[in-house]
């Protein structure tokens, strides 16, 4: 399920593409580091 | 280039290090009048309250307030200042000729900025970070504690993800154990 809140908080931090691309390698550490 | 020439000049044959104790410590509100011109953000908007007149745009979005009061602020939603609730860093050592600033991203997320790109290899220099005592114990009820995650997204920017083992969580730096930041910086081979 997408994390809004992260992708829209990335997104202005760091720009669309940038913040997409943060967005996916968070989630992907995230579904390893959080049970 | 201009980063191309910093790492030209700074490359010598020493390691260079920096190390900051963290903390972080929310400080958010559910009531009351917002600052004008100081930044917010709302992670999740409650039914029936209204932020847009006061710069509100969406969930996760940080905005700068342009008003005391919100049309509906009555649900309980939470608004967090997004300065006061970044990590803070005691510096502890800095020989990296450059500067790192904290900040406030979501729920257990925060980004450290560094002054040049740092951590990316293509000016030759090597970089570690490394984040201390995250910890956890064990009992019968199952796991409890703390973890902590830091890696790099951008050229000059770390994430810090701090968890209770279960869900991203605020108030995990630095509340339960020190939490010691360290950034080696190696020069070219």
């Amino acid at each position: 399920m997408e994390d809004t809140v992260l992708l829209n908080a990335l997104v202005a931090k760091l720009g669309a593409e940038a913040g997409k691309a943060a967005y996916d390698k968070i989630m992907a550490i995230k579904s390893r580091t959080v049970k | 280039m201009k980063n191309r020439y910093f790492w030209q000049q700074w490359n010598r044959e020493v390691v260079k290090g920096y190390v900051a104790d963290l903390y972080q410590d929310t400080t958010s509100s559910s009531s009351g009048l917002l600052v004008v011109g100081v930044e917010y953000v709302i992670l999740t908007l409650a039914v029936g309250d209204n932020f847009v007149n006061v710069g509100y745009v969406s969930v996760g979005t940080p905005f700068i307030a342009t008003g005391t009061t919100p049309t509906v602020w009555s649900n309980g939603t939470v608004v967090v200042n997004t300065k006061l609730s970044a990590p803070v860093a005691t510096e502890l050592m800095n020989t990296t000729e450059m500067y790192f600033t904290y900040s406030y991203v979501d729920e257990g997320v925060y980004f450290v900025t560094s002054s040049k790109d740092l951590f990316t290899a293509i000016y030759g220099q090597r970089v570690q970070a490394s984040i201390s005592n995250a910890n956890f114990v064990y009992d019968i009820s199952g796991p409890v504690g703390q973890s902590v995650t830091i890696f790099p997204i951008a050229d000059n920017v770390l994430v810090i993800l701090t968890t209770d083992l279960s869900a991203e969580v605020d108030n995990v730096l630095g509340s339960n154990t020190q939490n010691a930041l360290e950034i080696l910086i190696y020069p070219q081979v």
